[in-house]
């Protein structure tokens, strides 16, 4: 014992002061307790660090004493469980947006589920193609009136010297309704003389059948028109009746 | 948590009423300010409202979780205003503090002695506000918070002997802020 008394340093003694002090010294060993007691009778230097580190600590105890009861102000806890409210209502709204979101969502899809579901039974089998395609893929023509007789085909007389310029240019106009013959394509102004002219109904579509232009948007729009057939039946020319 | 993340009242209730206290002393001894502190743990507990999922249980408790929080503002705090030196507490003591008013020899109050304890309590206060931070934080959880060096390590989240060695260092700055190693050389002396 005597040997470690005598060993001890003010180093040593200024390394283990604190926790000595602070902890009443139980931080450190009776040893340890022993050497610095008996370091402080030999070194008054020490001895009177020792007596300052004890006022310090009574300062820091009247310091701690002094706000050991002091808490946070009680608005602070109004203010948050305030803004806790506030964000659970946040979220509540958000659940609630989410959930009537998804509602909607669903609901369309099942108003266009619907829908498809009607115009497919409604137009989507093939009982009127008529009906339902607005330019058909291969009218048929309605004949309403055969002008001219299965036994004697009736001459187009306007048709039997068509003018060069005006056969050039694919129409021929007759005299009495200064309306013009369209040929078709293929159709050959030397028939004319044993065509006959047959009135059909139709739809503009069909003349698109027939290889004439046609306005998509009155495509289903029914027309007269008269056809000049030629003794094989096939339509070589085609004009509009107003 | 689990609770307060859904939004349920009286577990915040718990988990604020269970350590604002803690936080408001270490702030209020960090800061010496009562308002500093009252928005430090305000901060501290709305970080906790708003995003309460960034808190891991198994990366520690929730008390180191919440004292992490209070340091990174008061740094922030600091490095707004490093060059202010707060003294005392704005002129009022903060909610529940109170100096005890001393009693004389024959066991009545004495105006003198009680100036003279709110003197020194004043100065080893401005004292501990000079302290380097790393310092402060050790001093206000071991010698004002009464934590022990486990604790505070915990707390802090270093090791013991840095809490050791920081409160050695901050008590020997003390005493020189307080100009007592002085009186340690005249005491010397006289002996």
């Amino acid at each position: 014992m005597k040997e470690e008394v005598l060993k001890m340093t003010c180093e040593e003694f200024g390394a283990l002061g604190p926790a000595f002090e602070r902890a009443g010294g139980s931080a450190v060993e009776d040893t340890q307790r022993t050497a610095m007691d008996a370091h402080m009778q030999s070194c008054a230097r020490c001895a009177a660090l020792y007596d300052s580190w004890g006022e310090l600590q009574l300062r820091l105890q009247a310091l701690a004493g002094e706000t050991r009861a002091a808490e946070t102000p009680r608005r602070v806890e109004l203010r948050l469980r305030q803004e806790l409210r506030d964000l659970s209502d946040a979220h509540e709204f958000r659940r609630r947006r989410r959930v009537f979101v998804g509602l909607a969502l669903a609901a369309a899809a099942v108003l266009a589920v619907a829908v498809a579901v009607h115009y497919k039974m409604k137009y989507g089998t093939p009982m009127s193609p008529a009906a339902v395609s607005p330019a058909p893929q291969n009218p048929q023509p309605e004949i309403v009136k055969q002008t001219a007789p299965s036994d004697a085909p009736r001459r187009v007389e306007a048709l039997d010297r068509p003018q060069p310029r005006r056969v050039n240019r694919g129409a021929v106009e007759t005299a009495s309704t200064q309306e013009a013959f369209s040929w078709l394509p293929g159709g050959s102004p030397m028939i004319a003389d044993e065509a006959s002219v047959v009135r059909v109904r139709m739809q503009r579509a069909g003349l698109g059948a027939l290889g004439l232009p046609v306005n998509e948007e009155r495509a289903g729009e029914w027309v007269t028109v008269e056809l000049l057939v030629g003794v094989d039946g096939q339509p070589q020319a085609v004009r509009l009746l107003r | 948590m689990r609770r307060v993340a859904r939004g349920e009242d009286e577990a915040f209730a718990e988990v604020y009423r269970a350590h604002q206290a803690g936080l408001y002393r270490f702030a209020l001894r960090m800061t010496g300010s009562a308002w500093v502190a009252e928005e430090i743990v305000q901060e501290i507990f709305m970080t906790v409202l708003r995003q309460p999922g960034r808190y891991d249980a198994s990366r520690g408790a929730l008390g180191a979780y919440l004292f992490g929080i209070a340091r990174n503002r008061m740094h922030k705090h600091f490095d707004r205003r490093p060059n202010e030196v707060p003294l005392g507490t704005d002129g009022e003591l903060p909610a529940g503090a109170r100096i005890a008013a001393p009693e004389n020899g024959n066991g009545k109050f004495s105006p003198a002695v009680w100036v003279e304890q709110k003197q020194k309590i004043d100065e080893v206060r401005r004292a501990v506000l000079e302290l380097p931070a790393e310092f402060r934080e050790a001093v206000a959880l071991c010698d004002l918070e009464e934590l022990s060096y486990e604790e505070a390590a915990r707390l802090l989240d270093c090791p013991i002997g840095t809490i050791r060695s920081r409160l050695h260092r901050g008590r020997a700055l003390l005493l020189a802020r307080l100009e007592m190693l002085r009186d340690v050389g005249r005491k010397a002396v006289a002996r």
